[in-house]
């Protein structure tokens, strides 16, 4: 092997990345070339240097569920395209005809039971009067911004009992099975696009959940407005506030 | 943790499970690359969407999600390839006669980041801007074996070159690495010698 050869394989040399037959090749060479040797050397240097300050940027707050969100959006875009305006039309009657107090839905305790997860308890954070989901919408998003530190949440939950409104397909809405302890879902106080809504199923109780253009999520019932706030327990929590905002809040109808 | 999720079109969950154990790793990445932020998670954006539209071919081809974070970094590599570099998205294009000789005091700091400043970490940083201003296939070849833990393997995958050209890339790419910061960080480098 060549000096110009070693040099060329020197890396992978440093890196234990040669096979047996490179590296018996190149350690003949090195036993007899002192420049090499002294490349081998200063590779290793400089690899070391790099490796031992080597310092990762943490990702932008929002961008991890920006990108799920977009996957959501692929994945529905064919549902969402033909079934939006129908949707659009059956949601909004609905919200006219609700008459929604989330002050009702929070002061009662629920428990979400997965089939194989302990019980999640939710309690109170919000009450206050509101008549329709937009009021719903502002209230709640409101009471997150005074209030829950700048931390991605979830919010879910609610019943819905006119559910011929919103069946699948006529809305092109996604149902999903919750099995685990927690339901997740998105929310942000940066507003975001999400799924026209997504139906759970909790206890076999259907559970919907509506989006926003605020990125907040919403559902009501025909007895009242229901919110269920859980996160991802991978979000790192900000000095105990997250964990008694989701000890956790909720309404069952 | 398994939510249990029903399988939507396109297998999203197994795309995010598989995903996710990479999705810093492809951020700092798409970070090195682009050398912006605001750029880096356009990129990260984009090569996850990108990814995900042909997971189903990936999958096809290699059953169980291996090779997965090597696809994916070639994917990215691609992105950054086709969206930044030809559109001139880069800052800073160095050729390799551009630099030849020169050290990093002399190249202009196309880099430096806020995510990265916020580091306190003006010895990384010096590293990191000294690897941003090698020739383009250095500066590549070091960000993936050096500053992303890739293999010569995955590298050469992530790159779509033999895995000698990675090799002589790295080779080369360290030996000019250390003449640039011998002058900015001697004592560092005597620590390592």
């Amino acid at each position: 092997m060549t000096c110009s050869a070693v040099r060329e394989i020197v890396a992978a040399y440093v890196d234990g990345d040669l096979g047996p037959t490179e590296l018996n090749q190149i350690n003949a060479h090195l036993a007899s070339c002192h420049a090499c040797l002294q490349a081998v050397d200063e590779n290793k240097e400089v690899r070391n240097l790099v490796r031992t300050r080597r310092v990762d940027a943490p990702m932008p707050d929002g961008l991890w569920m920006k990108v799920m969100a977009a996957l959501d959006r692929h994945t529905r875009v064919r549902y969402r395209l033909r079934r939006f305006a129908m949707g659009a039309a059956a949601l909004a009657t609905m919200a006219a005809l609700a008459t929604i107090t989330v002050d009702t839905v929070f002061n009662r305790p629920i428990e979400v039971v997965a089939s194989q997860a302990a019980p999640v308890t939710f309690r109170t954070v919000y009450s206050a009067p509101i008549r329709n989901t937009a009021q719903a919408y502002a209230r709640v998003l409101e009471h997150l911004q005074a209030n829950v530190p700048p931390v991605n949440l979830a919010l879910v939950g609610g019943t819905l009992r006119n559910i011929e409104l919103a069946e699948e397909p006529k809305m092109g809405i996604l149902t999903y099975q919750l099995r685990g302890s927690l339901l997740r879902y998105y929310i942000s106080k940066q507003p975001f696009h999400l799924p026209a809504a997504v139906r759970w199923e909790i206890m076999g109780k259907s559970i919907w959940v509506l989006s926003g253009a605020t990125g907040l999520l919403a559902t009501w019932s025909g007895k009242g407005l229901n919110y269920l706030v859980v996160t991802d327990h991978q979000v790192p929590e900000p000095k105990g506030l997250l964990r008694e905002f989701l000890s956790i809040t909720a309404g069952q109808d | 943790m398994d939510f249990g999720w029903r399988k939507t079109p396109g297998d999203r969950d197994e795309f995010e499970r598989l995903l996710s154990p990479h999705a810093s790793s492809l951020y700092n990445a798409a970070l090195r690359l682009a050398r912006d932020p605001d750029d880096a998670s356009d990129l990260f954006q984009e090569a996850v969407l990108r990814a995900f539209r042909n997971f189903g071919s990936f999958r096809e081809r290699i059953p169980g999600g291996q090779a997965f974070r090597s696809w994916m970094y070639r994917i990215l590599t691609n992105c950054y390839i086709n969206e930044y570099h030809r559109q001139g998205r880069r800052t800073k294009t160095v050729s390799m006669d551009a630099t030849e000789g020169k050290s990093v005091a002399d190249v202009p700091d196309t880099h430096r980041s806020p995510a990265l400043a916020a580091m306190d970490n003006w010895e990384f940083e010096t590293i990191v801007r000294a690897i941003q201003n090698l020739p383009e296939e250095y500066r590549k070849a070091l960000i993936f074996v050096d500053l992303q833990d890739l293999t010569y393997q995955e590298a050469a995958e992530a790159l779509s070159v033999p895995i000698g050209t990675v090799r002589s890339r790295v080779s080369r790419g360290r030996a000019e690495l250390r003449l640039r910061l011998k002058h900015l960080l001697p004592e560092l480098m005597k620590e390592e010698a």
